[in-house]
């Protein structure tokens, strides 16, 4: 029987590119611009939730982390995209 | 007619809509925990307002996988009439039964306020008690309120007169400045294909009562009339 172990998932969840992201902007002109960093031009904000799994191996934790997401609505495809990296 | 009210862990305007249907417009109305998973002996639903599930993850999405939800989109198939009313919105969007998503404000501050709003549909069960293009006013209290879908689905809103109401400046001119969230064409609400089932977010059962209004106004009780008296035409037949 192969055995199972657990792997640290990231499941990163970010607005489209071209969906506004006013918290993104805040950030960029009132924290790093205002403060002359000035060789900052973009940022952008996301969430990410950090899973731990079970299974027989990394792409195998992976693709279950990105079935779970797609079935319990985790990101709203609608305006969102959902990355899976392991943080292992 | 039997009125439901979903009350989800958060939900927090089910009484103030309770109000409405038992005192002002004289209705059986009942309160429905979320962990019911039968709605079949209510004529219309309401998901109120509120912070379910503490608006954990995305506003609304928790809530769009309790039990109650199946039993809602069964009853949507029998184009009887849902009204999701600002986290009631956002839950019926997470929920699949209306098209989109509710961003974060555009200006990245919890807005409260009376807003203006212009009726872009009156032939819909939710609105047909106003003329076309009136203006009405309702109070808007949210962080999570700016309507977005992309420009492909909403020329198909667009088409389908899915729009029912507005955000406008005080002439009724759909502008930057009448918008105070950053919704996607001034969109506040939204209707589904077959018009049974409406989001919106501002609060009408805030806006039934004069002495709640700062200008006495009872706009907000007429998508509740429009929704009762489309319902008693409809039980008749």
């Amino acid at each position: 029987m192969e055995a199972v172990y657990e792997f640290k998932i990231d499941v990163l969840i970010a607005n489209k590119p071209d969906i506004k992201d006013p918290e993104g902007e805040t950030i960029l002109q009132d924290l790093f611009l205002r403060n002359n960093y000035d060789d900052v031009t973009s940022v952008r904000t996301a969430k990410v939730l950090q899973l731990k799994i079970k299974a027989r191996n990394v792409n195998e934790a992976k693709k279950r982390a990105l079935l779970l997401c797609d079935e319990l609505r985790i990101y709203n495809p609608s305006v969102s995209i959902c990355e899976i990296r392991s943080s292992d | 007619m039997n009125v439901a009210i979903i009350q989800f862990p958060g939900t927090n305007c089910d009484i103030d809509t309770h109000r409405v249907f038992s005192n002002l417009l004289k209705v059986d109305v009942s309160f429905v925990w979320h962990k019911e998973n039968d709605l079949t002996n209510f004529d219309a639903v309401v998901l109120p307002g509120g912070f379910s599930y503490g608006d954990r993850l995305r506003a609304g999405v928790i809530a769009a996988h309790s039990p109650v939800i199946q039993a809602l989109k069964n009853f949507s198939l029998k184009r009887k009439p849902i009204i999701g009313i600002c986290n009631g919105f956002q839950i019926l969007v997470e929920s699949e039964l209306l098209p989109g998503a509710l961003l974060k404000n555009s200006n990245q501050k919890f807005v409260c306020k009376w807003v203006t709003l212009k009726v872009e549909n009156n032939n819909n069960i939710f609105t047909n008690y106003f003329k076309s293009n009136s203006l009405i006013r309702m109070p808007i209290a949210h962080n999570e309120g700016r309507y977005y879908v992309d420009n492909e689905k909403l020329d198909e809103l667009e088409r389908n007169n899915q729009i029912i109401l507005r955000y406008v400046n005080s002439i009724g001119n759909t502008s930057i400045q009448g918008n105070p969230n950053g919704s996607v064409s001034n969109i506040a609400a939204v209707s589904n294909v077959e018009g049974n089932v409406l989001g919106l977010m501002p609060h009408p059962e805030r806006a039934s009562e004069a002495i709640l209004s700062p200008d006495s106004s009872t706009d907000g009780i007429g998508l509740f009339y429009s929704m009762i008296h489309s319902l008693e035409v409809l039980l008749k037949k």
